[in-house]
């Protein structure tokens, strides 16, 4: 069955040079940057739709995630059936990233791109109603669902609830990039800013939090 | 495959482009500090000072050599740095300050102690980025 699914990522900044070089020095200075990468070049999906395929494999210790156990064989594409659930699991990590660091940092709006690409589910595993459920989406611990993807090694797919989005709507969890469609559906820009336990949400759409607060994560 | 756009960019011209850019990331995460950017890069103070004396930076683009990789790896962290961070106070915080993803130490500690500690703040930042739903 055709579904929709929306993912938030942080685009590059292309202005970062751009007091400093030339357009051709700065081109210089990108095919350098993007050269030195080590990608996996999965095929001709738009760039934000195979980004998170290109990690190298087997999965790092550091990179591990909910159904990305270390040493893992595959890369993820973590998605959601719904913009609001999208944002409340990147406004987590986005909170989680600025207080592992030490450093105070100021209320800045920073942008970030929200997007909708068409997605098979015929052969997902929907673990929604699966008994072991509260264990797969503990907020912290990722070793029950971490075993269940090692169990599986094979699933294209997975739609689970969310530990971060207080109505538990949908997450995708897509290992398949030929699961997805090529071409993303729609593309907006939307900012975040810090404050305290509390992500606040810039955005056109009438759908998203305008704020999101995590304090058990402090 | 070179880009139409820098094909006809000379080695001086990409030596110029990256002193620029280089200068601008000591300015930024060292505070303008020769010293401290020739220790994270594990190149010798006296050429980076050279460097900064001639607006070049004296490393053969063609060739790729190790210490033109650690420059491309820092760059590429600063880029991360600059998508991440709209504010160019925080990410010179973020880079100065211990972090609990990495290590308990500071990013720019990391880049200190060597090629691996470089990697590691270039792949995190990548992750970093790419984490989504």
């Amino acid at each position: 069955m055709p579904e929709i699914v929306w993912r938030v990522y942080t685009p590059t900044n292309l202005q970062y040079a751009a007091d400093t070089l030339s357009a051709d020095e700065f081109d210089f200075l990108e095919s350098e940057i993007n050269r030195s990468k080590t990608s996996r070049s999965v095929g001709t999906w738009d760039m934000w739709i195979k980004s998170p395929f290109d990690f190298p494999l087997p999965v790092a210790a550091n990179y591990s995630a909910r159904f990305l156990p270390s040493g893992f064989h595959r890369n993820a594409f973590y998605s959601a059936l719904s913009p609001p659930t999208s944002v409340f699991e990147t406004a987590y990590h986005h909170l989680q990233m600025r207080k592992a660091s030490r450093a105070e940092f100021s209320f800045r709006w920073e942008e970030r791109r929200i997007f909708s690409v068409g997605f098979d589910a015929h052969d997902a595993a929907d673990l929604r109603q699966d008994p072991e459920v509260r264990r797969l989406m503990d907020g912290k611990d990722y070793s029950a669902s971490q075993h269940w993807a090692r169990d599986h090694p094979d699933v294209p797919s997975i739609l689970y609830p969310s530990a971060r989005d207080p109505q538990e709507r949908t997450c995708v969890c897509i290992y398949e990039i030929s699961r997805l469609d090529k071409k993303s559906l729609s593309h907006e820009t939307i900012a975040y800013a810090m404050q305290g336990d509390s992500i606040f949400v810039r955005s056109d759409r009438d759908d998203l939090p305008w704020s999101v607060s995590f304090p058990e994560e402090a | 495959m070179e880009q139409a756009l820098h094909k006809n960019l000379s080695v001086e011209d990409k030596q110029r482009a990256l002193f620029k850019i280089l200068s601008k990331v000591c300015h930024e995460l060292f505070d303008g500090t020769q010293k401290r950017l020739a220790s994270c890069l594990h190149i010798d103070a006296s050429t980076v000072s050279r460097w900064y004396k001639d607006g070049l930076c004296k490393l053969n683009p063609d060739n790729r050599g190790n210490d033109y990789q650690v420059i491309i790896h820092l760059l590429a962290i600063y880029r991360s740095l600059a998508s991440i961070f709209a504010n160019p106070a925080d990410r010179k915080a973020w880079f100065q300050s211990a972090n609990l993803h990495l290590r308990g130490e500071s990013p720019e500690s990391l880049l200190e102690s060597g090629i691996d500690g470089l990697l590691l703040v270039r792949q995190y930042l990548d992750f970093v980025r790419g984490q989504g739903a």
